[in-house]
């Protein structure tokens, strides 16, 4: 991640990221969202889905940074046979929207060095809250120096 | 002493400079909650055939990309009214090879067309009085029946059960001005809600 975007628009793009997949209103925006125009696609590259829906660090040199991070998931492998970790977490997110009771989604990082692939599973993904979420877990390698 | 239409200009062209020509600029979170409000307000429209359309409010003009991502092969004559100078001056550039379109600076419709549509316009009250601003959102709906032959539409904040919404945001039950299209105006009023964002649109078609 480091390679692509600074270290600090991070935490910046990840509370982006799982504020809009929120439950309540920001999950029902997104489910919306897909209803009327089936964002979540194969048509639509992660970059151009982020863009649209403005999920990108402020910073515009960061927000090409992280656009090129997504694009880059489509080299890493994922917890699906056959399927690269870009594919993986359209098609995650396009199940979990379609279905009959969307579920929120958390989207968090985890060494590379501990699981190549990028994951996605069900659970609690905050300690204070019984909420459930689908995990979109993406493998990070350590940017040198 | 300063007006609404005074504050209202004030405000968007500062967020204009500070955010640039995009959702940011105009308060919306994205491209993509932009268009889904687009998709609300545009079925008061008749796509079936050609139509004028005054885009009340219309910012750098993101109805028009809606248009050409949703309604490609409509035809539609569009005007694009903003009381934020700059804001139009942003949309001019934008859309300068797009035909059949013009923007202009003012804060009412100044020109009838087939529907009239305003988005997002009545939401940031920025400290007024609940009664004023409400002076203001009625003469907007006056001015907008007043210019349109067909109907138009336009879209409120609903009512939150969180009141640390403060002072800055109007928040309406659509009765409120449902009542008023229909009353005041004569008009025939269809309510669309549920649509993902916490907020309702009002279909308003002119009768007779």
């Amino acid at each position: 991640m480091g390679a692509y975007i600074h270290d600090v628009a991070v935490p910046e793009v990840q509370t982006e990221l799982n504020n809009r997949f929120a439950p309540g209103h920001p999950l029902e925006e997104m489910i919306a969202i897909q209803k009327e125009f089936d964002i979540f696609s194969h048509r639509h590259s992660l970059a151009q889905i982020s863009s649209l829906l403005n999920i990108a660090p402020l910073d515009p040199s960061q927000r090409k940074g992280w656009f090129k991070y997504l694009g880059h998931l489509k080299r890493v492998p994922s917890d699906e046979k056959d399927v690269n970790a870009h594919d993986r977490v359209v098609t995650a997110l396009k199940h979990n929207l379609e279905s009959k009771n969307p579920m929120p989604v958390f989207f968090t990082w985890h060494p590379e060095t501990e699981q190549p692939e990028l994951t996605v599973s069900r659970g609690n993904a905050l300690v204070f809250s019984t909420t459930k979420y689908i995990m979109i877990s993406a493998p990070i390698a350590l940017a040198p120096g | 002493m300063q007006q609404p239409r005074g504050t209202v200009r004030d405000y968007y062209s500062a967020k204009l400079k500070r955010h640039g020509a995009g959702p940011r600029g105009v308060d919306w979170s994205s491209t993509a909650s932009q268009f889904l409000r687009f998709a609300q307000l545009m079925k008061i429209c008749d796509f079936g055939k050609p139509f004028s359309l005054n885009d009340f409010g219309c910012g750098y003009g993101a109805l028009l990309a809606y248009l050409a991502d949703r309604h490609a092969s409509a035809v539609v004559t569009y005007r694009g009214i903003d009381i934020a100078p700059g804001m139009i001056e942003a949309a001019r550039d934008r859309w300068k090879q797009t035909p059949r379109i013009e923007f202009v600076a003012g804060s009412e419709c100044g020109s009838k067309a087939d529907y009239s549509v305003a988005s997002g316009v009545f939401n940031v009250r920025l400290g007024w009085a609940v009664a004023v601003w409400e002076a203001y959102v009625k003469s907007i709906l006056s001015d907008l029946h007043a210019n349109s032959r067909i109907g138009f539409s336009v879209n409120f904040m609903s009512p939150q059960d969180d009141p640390a919404s403060g002072e800055n945001l109007y928040r309406v039950p659509p009765d409120r001005w449902s009542e008023f299209c229909t009353d005041e105006l004569g008009c025939e009023v269809e309510r669309v809600s549920g649509y993902g964002l916490p907020e309702f649109t009002l279909l308003v078609r002119c009768v007779g």
